[in-house]
């Protein structure tokens, strides 16, 4: 019994999270759009679901500040009471007092949270608004509810008839006996929400196959068949690799032209195997947007600062890990283009710019990357103060500083405890942030780019893989040890002349299609020994494009692109040796990934390092 | 397993009856012979191919596939600054798992399965042997030889290590 009321709880916790998650932009819509009936709705019946269950449930602080909030909206949805900015605030503290309550429960730490303040709070704005009516106030609430249920009820009476169940929700603890109806009756309305509104016909169709439709699957499942997807394909490399083999050795053998032609199915249903595996794991990135609207409102007003907010995108699906991984990165550099980029209209006035501030967030899909990215039209990073900052922080040294292209000043905010504005906010000049932003980045296989311009505005750029676990990849010989290569970096792929190769101040460089590019050499950038020089007059090169830095790289030989699947290595600091990862080969030898963005950053070393 | 090692049972020395019993698997690095409980050791594997990792420090001298996971490994050599000696047909990877991490360890040879009572061993004498003695837990003295006990977890465990650590558990989570 315990087990299965904790999986009540635990259903409880996470649909009520996903509603709040789901109703919060939806305040700050309607702050812009100003009175909406549709999204009022919304929110109410937000409310009212999450009220419901927790009072099925036993959590009275939550009922009651759900409860009061319903009230509100319910008023102002009627028309009775205006929108104003202070019953807004109130609304919006109840919804994180609702968050906060909630993941008490969810971590069982028992912390009862006092809610009366807040309580108190909501009653006297509630009282403010309906001045005049003050003391119909008790009766209109109550009223306002029981008309609620009403009309709640005629809606879902198409669909369910424990409808007469809902306004009991609140004795519910005395009808243990109508648990299981009182479960079925909270999981159905909740379902209902995410259909759009449409005649109780069409929804009660459209919410049956959605019942169907949706499975809440343990991520650590997915993850399982993930690996052992990942296993098929190095399966798969292998056998493809016999059957070629094969197929030289034994050509016109009918059986093996069969093996071959199996192989070659097998090869298509692996790569649709991978594909629909990894779909499983995407999700839109609205779940990480979704909450910005409401930070950037609120930084705003804490900031007296005007600002629009403009968000593309979000309907891109990411990599789960994605989701959990890029949350704290945007943050950070939305709270610096705020608190440091944007100005106040005063002065953006005088600069000629219009008064109020502009923030786009965008996501969207570039090849076999995710680019995210966040642009305001503030006053750009003024390279000077970066560069003063820096010295005086002991980042770099004077000499240093101006050998320093401009990318490679930009890039020294990324330094830890880097901060540049003379007085820390609350907000973002705590020291800690966008190095933040790079280790997290860097954690999920990705790169950030900083474009600026003083007076017209910054643009950071993200760009991750599309996903985590499987990898185009070159791979390549250097002496006699194999490397791979992520693709995605490898623009072009040459064989040159020896004697094609120019020394500029002691500085290899390539000229290739009236580029001048640096040339490196792998096999001493990775430390390879007993390289042997056989005399060959040519050798191959990998054009790199990492961020907007281009080079390239001198190798052996290229033995060809393959899928691998990223396999990480404890206990080797893969940062310090400049891999991503290793791979086991078809042959089960380990294949070490290279981390260009690492290597790079060691290349041009001073610009960053 | 490559090989199977049989157990010496208290064939060294008989059972007191109060003491702890110790069982610890014995290795030897150069002419000294070592030992750590035998809990800590997963698997003992003959040399097999190790890929070099560029740029890591001396004593990593690769990683291995294990069965698909990928781990690291170490020349206990190098990392207790001993000569170093090219791998013979002797050598072995003693798989272990040290603070969480999965590990190799790369040593001359591997001795045998040793039961002694916690009795006989003793603290470690401060300049008593070729290896830095913040590795050392104590020195168990048998009839006829020292074995000295290595305490793995400071292996991994200090100063520039401490890196090393806390970068497998951000891998890890």
């Amino acid at each position: 019994m315990a087990d299965e009321m904790d999986e009540i709880i635990n259903e409880f916790v996470t649909e009520a999270e996903e509603t709040l998650e789901r109703i919060d932009p939806l305040f700050i819509e309607l702050e812009t759009k100003g009175y909406n009936k549709d999204l009022l709705n919304e929110i109410f019946r937000g409310m009212h679901t999450l009220k419901g269950a927790a009072g099925f449930l036993g959590f009275q602080p939550i009922v009651d500040v759900a409860h009061r909030s319903e009230s509100i909206m319910k008023k102002v949805r009627d028309g009775e009471i205006q929108m104003t900015t202070p019953l807004m605030d109130v609304i919006l503290k109840s919804v994180d007092a609702l968050r906060l309550l909630i993941s008490h429960i969810r971590v069982k730490d028992g912390v009862e949270e006092d809610v009366s303040a807040l309580l108190k709070e909501q009653d006297s704005a509630l009282e403010n608004a309906t001045t005049g009516q003050a003391a119909e106030k008790e009766k209109i609430a109550e009223a306002a509810l029981a008309a609620e249920v009403k009309e709640d009820a005629s809606k879902e009476a198409a669909i369910e008839k424990p409808a007469p169940v809902e306004p009991k929700v609140e004795a519910a603890e005395s009808e243990k006996t109508h648990a299981p109806e009182h479960a079925a009756a909270q999981q159905k309305p909740h379902v209902q929400t995410i259909t759009p509104p449409a005649d109780d016909t069409a929804q009660q169709a459209s919410k049956e196959k959605d019942v169907v439709a949706n499975l809440r699957v343990d991520v650590s499942r997915i993850d399982k068949v993930m690996d052992l997807a990942g296993e098929i394909v190095l399966a798969r490399n292998r056998l493809l690799n016999i059957a070629s083999r094969l197929d030289v050795v034994h050509s016109g053998d009918p059986l093996v032209e069969n093996l071959s032609e199996t192989t070659a199915f097998l090869d298509r249903v692996t790569s649709d195997l991978q594909l629909a595996v990894m779909k499983m794991r995407m999700q839109p990135i609205q779940k990480v947007f979704g909450k910005f609207p409401r930070m950037v409102r609120d930084l705003a007003r804490n900031l007296g600062k005007d600002i629009d907010l403009e968000i593309f995108g979000e309907d891109t699906e990411v990599d789960k890990s994605v989701i959990e991984n890029i949350g704290d990165p945007l943050v950070h550099i939305i709270r610096n283009s705020i608190d440091h980029g944007l100005e106040f209209s005063d002065e953006r006035v005088a600069k000629g710019k219009p008064p109020k501030g502009r923030i786009v967030i965008s996501a969207f899909q570039k090849g076999t990357l995710i680019v995210i990215e966040v642009v305001d039209d503030g006053k750009g990073i003024d390279l000077e103060v970066v560069k003063r900052k820096a010295i005086n922080r002991g980042l770099i040294t004077e000499e240093e500083s101006l050998k320093m292209s401009e990318d490679a000043i930009v890039n020294l905010i990324f330094l830890p405890g880097f901060s540049t504005k003379e007085v820390s906010t609350e907000l973002s000049g705590r020291g800690v942030g966008m190095d933040v932003v790079k280790t997290n980045v860097a954690k999920l296989n990705g790169y950030v780019e900083v474009i600026t311009k003083k007076d017209v505005g910054s643009t950071f750029r993200i760009s991750l893989p599309l996903t985590l676990a499987i990898l185009q990849a070159m791979m390549i010989k250097v002496g006699k040890e194999v490397y791979a290569v992520p693709q995605s970096m490898v623009e072009e792929t040459i064989r040159i002349k020896k004697e094609e190769i120019k020394d500029i101040a002691g500085q290899k460089v390539l000229t290739i299609r009236d580029r001048v590019l640096p040339m490196y050499d792998m096999a001493t950038v990775l430390g390879v020994k007993n390289v042997v020089d056989e005399g060959r007059d040519f050798t191959y090169i990998l054009v790199m494009v990492v961020g907007d830095r281009r080079f390239c790289i001198s190798v052996d030989e290229l033995i060809g692109q393959e899928e691998v699947v990223i396999k990480t290595i404890n206990g080797i600091d893969s940062d310090e040796c400049g891999i991503l990862g290793a791979t086991i080969t078809g042959d089960g030898t380990v294949v070490l990934i290279i981390d260009l963005a690492v290597m790079a950053r060691g290349l041009f070393a001073g610009s960053s390092k | 397993m490559d090989e199977l090692i049989p157990i010496a049972g208290s064939s060294d020395l008989k059972k007191s009856s109060s003491e702890e019993i110790l069982q610890l698997v014995t290795f030897t690095l150069g002419s000294e012979e070592y030992a750590v409980d035998i809990l800590k050791v997963q698997e003992i594997n003959r040399m097999k191919e190790i890929t070099r990792v560029p740029n890591s420090p001396d004593y990593v001298e690769g990683v291995v596939n294990l069965r698909g996971k990928v781990i690291p490994v170490v020349s206990l050599r190098m990392k207790f600054g001993l000569p170093e000696k090219e791998n013979d047909d002797q050598a072995r990877i003693m798989i272990m798992e040290i603070v969480g991490i999965t590990m190799g360890l790369i040593v001359d040879s591997v001795s045998e399965v040793l039961r002694i009572p916690e009795g006989i061993v003793e603290p470690p004498p401060p300049m008593a042997t070729s290896i830095s003695s913040e590795f050392i837990k104590g020195i168990a003295k048998l009839e006829d030889r020292l074995i000295i006990l290595l305490d793995m977890d400071s292996l991994v465990g200090k100063e520039s290590d401490a890196q090393l650590i806390e970068n497998a558990t951000k891998a890890l989570t």
